[in-house]
């Protein structure tokens, strides 16, 4: 079988215009099995996990957007073994994408051509048409945290946002809807998949060959972006290729563009060096399948991909033995991300007191768990959007193609400022927000926040909000705001309570963990 | 009704100057709460940036092409480096007989006129990275290209001139707080929207009570803290101090916007708008010396023409109203704007009409306090590396003289070595 002709373009296939003459170049990669069989006892750390309702709800905040104290029980009431199956087996399949226009681009140069000759004027179709595909990147942005905020917890919304923030496009250049959503969809459905596979489809991405500008990337005039983003951000990291292994990998990428009547991405012959290139030491014919699995073949690239999922979901670095044997394991099964997410889940290290609780949420994680945490509907679109932009992650726009950097980075005075403010347009119901469009919001659930039994007193409302809330136990100063707050209540006590109490949480430092 | 502002200030004189907060002492209150109250100012009076010199740094994020900037007219190189995309000698702003500015760059062709700017040609470092990422952390941190360094240049500047009398905390203007001004003592504070930089009613976070302190070790300075306290200690304490460094800031800034009045007109782009906030909060007489603000765009690696000659008049309107504005205040003599790059781009063209990421290329420095003109030799366009322009002068002694004779702290003690000087300003 040809490698295009296997079924990995969400977009349809790729047209090939001429045939690919170049023949497919076998590499040899070392896929250790006996490494692979002996390695579950390896990874066996001392002690196991102590799995309970805690450990349940750590999974659920980490792995996927967070829970309810009622979601963690369930959970916990699986075994840790087949709550982890279901969190990766779990797919929103059932919410549709918004529609998008494949001829987008198209119409754009249209558009471009009759300006030029109306004297530079846009016609009323053309201001029209900006207006609604505006109006198609917010419903997209809105449609991705719905996905992550509705349903049962699962991991692949997750995932799939790791590998946004990874192989991080931007709509600022690409301003193309329809490819934008496109890579997307093709990051979620590869997201479990081996990573050599995703990464492929990422190199003739239509949306990557416009970021990267891999579409002007020709024979005649290489153009060395994608090929050098590929190397330090996407696959191996600085210091684990040289400026001419770029120079060579970015001739094995040429020959593809997108086409703008439908968004699709199209392999010329003409365009593609049919020459000799050396990559990384290996020699061959390479086009892009081949100039990828020879990077990912190299030992560096697993190194680099566990390192940084781990960090991910974690929250901070592995150590140098989990580091080594994170990447070992991941090469022994093929680079499988979804393998891997199996194993680092199921890790007494995942578990360990440094991790827990202690990672700064991102904002996207902020909004959806808080949404969730709060048994509300995702906020409204142009709400949600705003947000999380000013929160510092506009999703489908990252700063740069490294992504989101994460961590302490998400918080500074600016962020932390917004981000207790926020926590008050979360609590409280229907705020007029004239300036985001917005009429109405729907309040929060506070019965499920906090059921009948838990407001008989004080002591057991405290209690409930923070198992609701904190990933962890709450400073003396937090206990004191939220012990002064109950004061002023009767108990057993109302929605009032209820709500004043969540926005205290909600505005403590320690709500910024997970 | 109690005043908020009133509140903040009793809170912050009780907290600080009763001692209760030892370890987790906020680097912002720390350095500032005597500028929030007129009667503590007067028994402190640290060298601030209320009265004595400004460093406002601004990055050209994503490489930005020195050739098509300070345009070598006369070279052949030059036109035959780059047949789509060299900028004909006739549209040249000259500065002499070899090079001249991007016709752009009015307001900066302005301000060489009138010795006001000075360009450092050939300006980069040994061994260039061409990553931007690692890049931008070789010139935040000021480090060897193959070492890696956690602090910025301008935060163990601020670790160096804390001891004792702090200069302000410095400021970020946008959401992320650069690698430039991270330092030992605490991360600078960021200011997004301005308007917005407020905590709404019953928002703020509490300050800390004595509680805290109860297992915390007596005496225990900031360095244990990021030190040995370990990762659970770091997180909860960084949380802590980031919101605190919010409340007393935020109370700052509210205070000079309510005050403040607008000067210059400025062009209504982002870099405008940022500028212009710097403007007013040196204008307001915050006691920060270090401001950071970044304009981004200028990796143009396809259809570079257009996308460059844009960014190049961005970053030269919004320059040439800040300077004016400083000058109406009265200021432009005490502080001193440094752009620069990562790095400049190769010296041929792509085939993209673009260009890809290089080494060496010019930087500037904008004030009342600079020895204006060109400094140093353009690099030349023939004896190349790999491509790419060769540097003569490393930025590190641009920084060198910066701290040496603008912020007046010993530039070893902050670089680690002496990196020589440039003769960028004019003698104090």
């Amino acid at each position: 079988m040809r490698w295009f002709d296997k079924p990995r373009f969400p977009w349809g296939r790729p047209e090939v215009r001429e045939t690919l003459c170049y023949p497919r170049v076998e590499i040899h990669q070392k896929r250790n099995r006996a490494q692979s069989a002996g390695f579950d006892l390896l990874m066996a750390t001392p002690g196991s996990v102590l799995w309970n309702a805690d450990a349940a709800a750590h999974l659920l905040r980490r792995a996927a957007f967070g829970g309810t104290p009622e979601e963690a029980r369930e959970f916990a009431s699986l075994g840790m073994e087949a709550a982890v199956e279901r969190l990766l087996a779990f797919s929103k399949d059932e919410i549709a994408p918004p529609a998008t226009d494949p001829g987008e681009s198209a119409t754009r140069a249209r558009f471009r051509r009759e300006k030029s000759k109306a004297n530079g004027m846009a016609s009323e179709e053309e201001r029209e048409f900006n207006r609604e595909q505006r109006r198609i990147f917010d419903d997209m942005r809105s449609w991705w945290m719905c996905r992550m905020h509705a349903g049962p917890p699962g991991a692949r919304e997750k995932l799939t946002l790791f590998w946004h923030g990874h192989f991080a496009t931007s709509q600022t250049k690409v301003r193309f809807n329809h490819i934008m959503l496109g890579q997307n969809q093709t990051l979620r459905r590869l997201a479990f998949a081996p990573f050599r596979e995703l990464c492929t489809a990422m190199a003739c991405d239509p949306a990557m060959l416009v970021w990267l500008d891999g579409r002007s990337n020709k024979a005649s005039a290489p153009n060395e972006n994608f090929a050098r983003e590929v190397m330090e951000l996407f696959a191996l990291g600085e210091g684990h290729y040289s400026e001419e292994d770029i120079r060579e990998a970015a001739r094995a990428f040429t020959g593809w563009r997108v086409d703008p009547v439908n968004g699709r991405a199209v392999f010329t012959r003409r365009n593609f060096d049919g020459d000799t290139k050396k990559i990384l030491g290996k020699q061959g014919n390479f086009g892009a399948e081949e100039a990828v699995d020879v990077i990912c073949s190299r030992p560096a690239c697993a190194e680099f991909l566990t390192a940084k999922i781990w960090e991910f979901y974690a929250g901070e670095p592995p150590n140098p033995t989990l580091a080594r044997m994170l990447a070992s394991y991941y090469r022994a099964r093929d680079l499988n991300t979804g393998d891997l997410l199996r194993k680092m889940f199921s890790l007494p290290d995942f578990y360990s007191p440094s991790v827990r609780g202690r990672q700064i949420k991102s904002p996207v994680q902020w909004l959806v768990q808080a949404s969730r945490e709060l048994g509300r509907q995702m906020l409204p679109p142009a709400l949600a959007i705003r947000l999380a932009a000013n929160l510092g992650q506009d999703l489908f726009v990252p700063p740069s193609v490294k992504g989101w950097t994460g961590g302490p980075s998400w918080i500074n005075s600016a962020t932390l400022i917004r981000r207790s403010n926020t926590a008050r347009i979360f609590a409280v119901a229907a705020p007029p927000l004239p300036r985001d469009g917005v009429d109405s919001m729907d309040a929060a659930a506070w019965s499920a926040v906090a059921p009948e039994a838990d407001r008989a007193d004080a002591g057991r409302l405290a209690a409930r909000l923070q198992r609701v809330f904190l990933a962890g136990e709450p400073s003396p100063s937090t206990r004191h705001k939220l012990e002064a707050q109950l004061q002023k209540s009767s108990f057993p006590c109302s929605d009032e309570t209820v709500r004043e109490a969540s926005v205290v949480l909600l505005g403590v430092p320690e709500y910024q963990l997970c | 009704m109690t005043d908020p502002l009133f509140t903040r200030r009793r809170f912050l004189r009780t907290v600080i100057l009763g001692g209760a907060v030892a370890p987790t002492v906020p680097s912002f209150i720390n350095s500032t709460f005597a500028a929030l109250d007129g009667t503590a100012a007067s028994a402190f009076s640290p060298v601030t940036g209320k009265d004595d010199t400004i460093l406002v740094v601004m990055q050209l994020a994503g490489g930005n092409d020195g050739l098509n900037t300070v345009v070598p007219y006369a070279d052949d190189a030059y036109f035959k480096a780059r047949p789509g995309l060299a900028i004909p000698a006739g549209r040249v702003r000259r500065l002499d007989d070899y090079c001249g500015l991007h016709p752009s760059l009015e307001n900066l062709s302005a301000l060489l006129d009138g010795g006001e700017a000075a360009i450092v040609q050939g300006v980069g470092y040994p061994n260039p990275n061409r990553s931007h990422f690692r890049s931008t952390e070789i010139w935040h941190t000021a480090s060897d290209a193959d070492k890696n360094e956690a602090f910025g240049w301008l935060g163990r500047y601020c670790d160096a001139a804390c001891s004792g009398e702090d200069p302000g905390a410095p400021i970020a203007i946008g959401d992320q707080t650069p690698q430039a001004l991270h330092s030992k003592s605490g991360r600078a504070i960021a200011i997004g929207a301005p308007q917005d930089y407020k905590f709404q009613e019953g928002m703020e976070p509490s300050p800390v009570e004595p509680d805290d302190d109860a297992d915390a070790p007596a005496g225990g300075s900031i360095d244990m803290l990021f030190g040995s306290a370990g990762k659970e200690a770091d997180v909860a304490d960084f949380l802590q101090r980031t919101a605190l460094d919010a409340v007393a800031s935020s109370a700052q800034v509210q205070d000079i916007l309510h005050r403040g009045h607008d000067g210059a007109r400025y062009p209504a782009s982002d870099l405008g708008r940022r500028l212009k906030l710097i403007a007013r909060l040196i204008g307001g007489g915050m006691t920060s010396r270090v401001y950071y603000v970044s304009l981004g765009g200028f990796d143009t690696h396809s259809n570079q023409a257009g996308a460059h000659e844009r960014q190049l008049a961005a970053f030269d309107q919004a320059v040439g109203a800040f300077c004016s504005d400083l000058k109406q205040q009265g200021n432009y003599d005490r502080v001193l704007l440094l752009t620069f790059s990562e790095f400049g781009r190769r010296v041929a063209q792509n085939g993209s009409g673009g260009t890809d990421h290089g080494a060496a290329a010019p930087l500037f420095l904008f004030g009342g306090g600079v020895r204006g003109g060109l400094h140093g030799k353009h690099p030349s366009l023939t004896k190349l590396d790999r491509g790419d322009l060769v540097h003569h002068t490393d930025f590190r002694s641009v920084y060198a003289t910066i701290l040496d004779q603008w912020l007046r702290t010993p530039s070893a003690t902050v670089l680690g070595r002496n990196f020589g000087s440039v003769p960028v300003l004019r003698a104090a």
